[in-house]
């Protein structure tokens, strides 16, 4: 049987093997012996098997990067502190920490190294 | 415990869809309630000594149409509330209204007695009128809108219920976007799970999360949000790595729903019309029933082979009891349309969530990583 995900692809192929699928065979217990099953809905349970982890992250990976991003902000604001805006972005290796639009809901995204010069007319390629 | 009264079994609607029962002239009488808070509280006070912890407790009204018996809704409030000071117990209130006797003297006194008010609207009137007649067969939805004026705004205590269904589906969208637009702030879909989905709905289905996905974006980004239970609960759950217990309802064991007649049940879905004494777990003349209580308990949950392995099983809610056996008619085994109602879901949130992260919006930040779960 066709997966209910293709079914609302909709061909018509599934559609109709959609419609002719079982019901659930559900055996009698004591908690339904005097219900009737006159409700079964008309597909089965199907396991997801193309799961792709959600693009957002949960909590502890969150506030993980948030306190890395906080360390590296607190770095950089200590070396600002000693020395000119050129020799911090040289003293921490080209690392320069984004600011978020707000502390406490910061998007963390990695410090990234010093982009390089765009390459100009009669550069060597770089190996 | 949360207890839950059912006040009555008349309604003054006949909504196609109504988990409730049958509807007839049948009231709990006072006595009947306040045995049933005096039970419930007693339990609470006993749970809360057993594992150390501060009692609290949720007392909700619920029927048939429970502004029906709203004498007997006050007085119970009352002295619920008399009685859970009395004891240091900590009370929520709630009730389930289908919104047609909320007029500005009941929304007041809910508002002032701190309740949380459920409004069963299916949203614009195109769709609201499908589905909901009243008794005589007529339109409900001018009737019960009109109430809406008093549940506006983000600290609104109240939230619109809508029931989804194959016939009204394809209207959802629509009525999503009328009802913010109204700045109707928290909005829950209550799928109709014990009917046949055939693949046309299920494709509208997923077409109107999609669009309504799209609002919910929108408010986000314009520092409106807005609360969709089922956006909402996927991204909590994937924040917090699954449901946590406390995301769990009661169903027997901390939660109890009272008929008419003080028979308990499980949950109030489950109370019907009070003719299965397969599914009662108690009295307020006789306290729980052991047997069948405890039967219960070891039931919950969900024994279907297929969700052992599935990826998403700590972000579905495979083991809702009363869902369960409404579509299946069993506790433990979830049905194919929940099944596919929890992945559509996830798919949905997971968009979301991951356009709303990723563009840093800050009420969402605040909402899903540094506030609290709501």
């Amino acid at each position: 049987m066709c997966s209910i995900y293709e079914a609302t692809g909709a061909t018509s192929g599934h559609l109709s093997q959609i419609r002719n699928s079982s019901v659930h065979h559900v055996e009698k217990s004591r908690l339904t012996s005097k219900w009737q099953a006159t409700t079964m809905c008309n597909m089965d349970v199907q396991r997801v098997k193309d799961f792709t982890k959600p693009s957002y992250p949960d909590r502890k990976e969150f506030l993980r990067n948030r306190n890395l991003l906080g360390a590296v902000l607190l770095g950089t604001g200590l070396v600002t502190s000693a020395c000119n805006k050129t020799e911090t972005v040289h003293r921490t290796q080209g690392i320069v920490a984004q600011p978020a639009r707000r502390l406490s809901g910061v998007i963390l995204e990695s410090p990234q190294p010093a982009k390089e010069a765009p390459p100009q007319p009669g550069d060597k390629p770089s190996r | 415990m949360d207890v839950t009264l059912c006040l009555t079994h008349a309604c003054n609607m006949r909504c196609d869809y109504c988990y409730a029962g049958p509807k007839f002239a049948r009231s709990m009488s006072w006595d009947t309630a306040r045995r049933a808070l005096d039970f419930a509280f007693a339990h609470t006070a006993e749970q809360a000594e057993r594992t150390q912890h501060d009692p609290e407790s949720q007392l909700g009204f619920f029927g048939g149409e429970p502004l029906l018996e709203w004498n007997l809704l006050k007085m119970a409030t009352e002295y619920a509330v008399a009685e859970a000071g009395r004891i240091g117990i900590r009370l929520k209130r709630t009730v389930t209204t289908n919104m047609t006797l909320l007029g500005e003297e009941e929304a007041l006194w809910l508002r002032e007695n701190g309740f949380h008010v459920g409004l069963s609207l299916d949203g614009c009137a195109k769709m609201h009128d499908l589905v909901r007649r009243t008794s005589d067969g007529n339109p409900s939805h001018e009737i019960c809108a009109r109430a809406l004026d008093f549940f506006r705004g983000s600290d609104a205590n109240g939230e619109v219920i809508l029931v989804v269904d194959p016939r009204t589906v394809e209207l959802l969208a629509e009525s999503v976007a009328w009802l913010i637009d109204g700045n109707i702030r928290r909005i829950s879909f209550s799928p109709n799970f014990t009917v046949a989905w055939n693949p046309v709905a299920l494709a509208k289905w997923k077409h109107a999360y999609t669009l309504i996905g799209d609002l919910y974006v929108g408010c986000y980004r314009n520092n409106r949000p807005v609360n969709i239970n089922v956006f909402d609960g996927k991204i909590h759950a994937r924040v917090n790595n699954g449901y946590r217990p406390c995301d769990r309802c009661g169903f027997g064991e901390n939660e109890i729903t009272v008929s008419t007649t003080g028979n308990f049940y499980p949950c109030e879905r489950l109370v019907g019309d009070d003719s299965n004494a397969a599914l009662r777990i108690g009295h307020v003349s006789d306290g729980f029933y052991s047997a069948p209580r405890n039967q219960f308990l070891a039931n919950r949950g969900n024994v279907v082979a297929e969700c052992s392995v599935c990826p998403v099983r700590g972000r579905c809610v495979n083991w809702c009891g009363c869902v369960n056996y409404a579509a299946t008619g069993f506790i433990n085994r979830v049905s194919g349309i929940v099944c596919y109602h929890e992945r559509l879901c996830i798919e949905a949130a997971d968009r979301v969530g991951g356009i709303l992260f990723e563009e840093n919006i800050p009420a969402f930040i605040d909402t899903f990583y540094l506030g609290c779960h709501r």
